[in-house]
Formats: C-alpha cells, sequence, structure tokens
C-alpha cells in the first residue's frame, strides 16, 4: 500500500517537473549563436560592378538577408572553408534559401579579376556573388565595416598572402547588420541563426 | 596465350613486390585520411591528412611535392584575434602522436594547379620527414 503510495507521489512529481520545463524552454527567447549586434547597426550602401558588367547595390538586395564575407581567391583553406559552410547552411534552409544572398568582396584587388572572382564563389553555390572595384571603392568598403586586411610578402610561390578579418556579416532584411558568424562556426548553427532571422522579420 | 599468362604472372609479381614495399616502408609513421578540396585550374588548393606518429620519436616534416601544381608549400592558417593569417611553414615538427592536417589549420598548399580538380579525381604528393624519408600519399578530391 505504501510503495503504490510512493509510486504514484514520484509519478507526479515526474510529471510537474516535465511541464515546468516545458514552460521553461518554450518561455527562453531564442539564443543566437553566432555574435548578436545589439542594436542592429545600418549598414553603409556600397555599389560595385559585377563580372557581367551590371551594378551590385547592397540597398537593393532589402528583403533579403544578405551574407557578406570578405576574401581572396588565391586563398586556398580559409575562404574555401568558409564558402563551403556557408553553402550547406544556405542548403539547410530548404526552400527559404532563395532569401539568403552570399558575397564575396575581395580583399586582393590586384590578382582577383572580377570573372575569375565570379567562377570561383559560383562552384560553392551558382547563386553566389563574388565583388571587387577599384582599391579607392574597396578601402571605403573595408573600412565601412571593420575590415582588417593587410598584405604579408612570403619568400615562397605565394608571393604574398593576405590576413583578413574572418567573420561572416550578415545584414538583415532592413539593411541593418544584425549577426556576425565568427570563422569554424558550424553550418547547422548558422542555419538555425538564419532560419529564426527569416522567420522573425 | 603464352603472352597472357605471362602478364598475369608479372602483374601479380608487381602486385605482390608493391605490398612488400608498402610494408616494409615505414610502418610507425601512419599518414591517413588524406584529402583535398574542389579546385580551379590556375586556382589554389589545400590537402589534409593525420600524421600518426608511433616511432617513439620526434620528426620534421622538411617538405611537400606534387606535379599537380606548379608550386607545394606548407602553411598554417592561424587566428590572431578576429585576423585569419596564413604562413608559409618551412619545416613542421610531428611529435610522437597524431597531428592533423585540417582546415583552418595546418595545411599543404597547392598553388596554381594544372587542372582543374574535381570531386572523385586522385592524385600524389610527396611529403618528406627527416628521419622517416619520403611519403608518398594518394590524395583523393573530395567536399569536406
Amino acid at each position: 500500500m505504501t510503495r503504490k503510495l510512493f509510486r504514484q507521489i514520484v509519478n507526479g512529481l515526474i510529471i510537474v517537473l516535465v511541464v515546468f520545463a516545458g514552460f521553461y524552454f518554450l518561455a527562453q527567447p531564442y539564443a543566437f549563436q553566432g555574435s548578436l549586434i545589439e542594436p542592429p547597426l545600418p549598414t553603409a550602401d556600397f555599389s560595385l560592378k559585377q563580372a557581367d558588367g551590371k551594378n551590385f547595390r547592397l540597398s537593393d538586395q532589402q528583403g533579403k538577408l544578405v551574407l557578406l564575407y570578405f576574401g581572396y581567391t588565391f586563398c586556398p583553406d580559409v575562404c574555401p572553408t568558409t564558402l563551403y559552410d556557408l553553402a550547406r547552411a544556405k542548403e539547410r534552409l530548404g526552400e527559404n534559401a532563395s532569401e539568403i544572398q552570399v558575397l564575396m568582396i575581395t580583399v586582393d584587388p590586384e590578382r582577383d579579376a572580377p570573372d575569375q572572382l565570379e567562377k570561383y564563389v559560383t562552384t560553392f553555390d551558382p547563386s553566389f556573388i563574388g565583388l571587387t572595384g577599384d582599391i579607392t571603392e574597396l578601402e571605403s568598403i573595408w573600412s565601412d565595416f571593420g575590415v582588417y586586411r593587410k598584405k604579408n610578402e612570403t619568400n615562397g610561390a605565394s608571393g604574398y598572402l593576405v590576413d583578413h578579418t574572418s567573420r561572416v556579416y550578415v545584414i538583415d532584411r532592413n539593411g541593418n547588420l544584425r549577426l556576425t558568424f565568427p570563422f569554424g562556426m558550424e553550418f547547422e548553427a548558422m542555419a538555425d541563426d538564419l532560419a529564426y532571422l527569416l522567420d522573425s522579420e | 596465350m603464352m603472352k597472357s599468362s605471362l602478364l598475369f604472372i608479372l602483374t601479380i609479381l608487381v602486385l605482390i613486390l608493391a605490398a612488400c614495399g608498402a610494408s616494409a616502408g615505414n610502418d610507425s609513421l601512419e599518414i591517413s585520411d588524406v584529402w583535398a578540396r574542389p579546385g580551379l585550374a590556375d586556382g589554389n588548393g589545400a590537402v589534409y591528412f593525420l600524421i600518426d606518429n608511433s616511432t617513439g620519436e620526434e620528426d620534421t616534416l622538411i617538405s611537400a611535392s606534387s606535379d599537380i601544381a606548379q608550386a607545394v608549400e606548407i602553411h598554417i592558417s592561424m587566428m590572431d584575434g578576429e585576423v585569419m593569417q596564413m604562413k608559409p611553414q618551412h619545416e613542421v615538427s610531428i611529435p610522437v602522436g597524431k597531428t592533423e592536417f585540417k582546415p583552418g589549420g595546418l595545411h599543404v598548399m597547392l598553388i596554381g594547379l594544372h587542372d582543374d580538380l574535381n570531386t572523385g579525381d586522385n592524385f600524389q604528393i610527396t611529403l618528406k620527414f627527416q628521419t622517416a624519408g619520403e611519403e608518398i600519399l594518394e590524395v583523393t578530391v573530395k567536399k569536406p
């Protein structure tokens, strides 16, 4: 008899606990896995020529989430790793993938010709856009986004390498900088953050 | 008929010798999971692998070479705060245990690929170690 009562009490406690845990988790706001920019920062608009001669203007993208990366085609390791992860994150969004635009702006305009950039970025996803421009245009964009970029001469066959900020900038549908993704962030985590941003706005 | 059976025997002999060669080589510096990401002709690439050094002594990787590209160098990517840097490495010490060449870290950089590298392609690179000597690796091109 007492054993039965004890079991009933335990069962009751378990139910109460599960219900509370449910409320607790439901009440939690979404925790971004990238670094949240709070409040969102308006981005400075820019316009650069694409390989096909058309102008790409950031403000024309409003309504889409723009993932902006600064890299260079000569970079064999970190840039392809990042672009591949962005492609996988985008793919994971399924039918919402069309609401994402991935951009790579070069940090190496000397070596990155427009058609070469386009060929490079589209190997990861046909929708990716690679952009270059003249050095003054690029310098002003780098500075607007706080991008550090430095050429380092090497004695080897690579000629020079470029140190650069490795974060991905997430610009929301209203043109505000909302999030950044650090290098090495799992693509599943990026996709979760992007799906939340797409749903919540 | 004679010719084809002779060829068969020769092939078997070559296979046996190759197998002996492989096992008689340095079997305590094991290199596995050798892969490269797809790449474009005239562009660059990177090769990654895992070295397991159970020789009991530290070794040093002193060079990498391949005829797949104009030049081959050993590089490391490393974060300095928010900034990603890539630096050529003249040599890499390979301590006892595992040393991983992986994205965002140590890698063999292929500079100026002669042809596109497509998923499923294979090619060879040679690593030269101070103690273990030359190791020829079979690289598989794949997406990570």
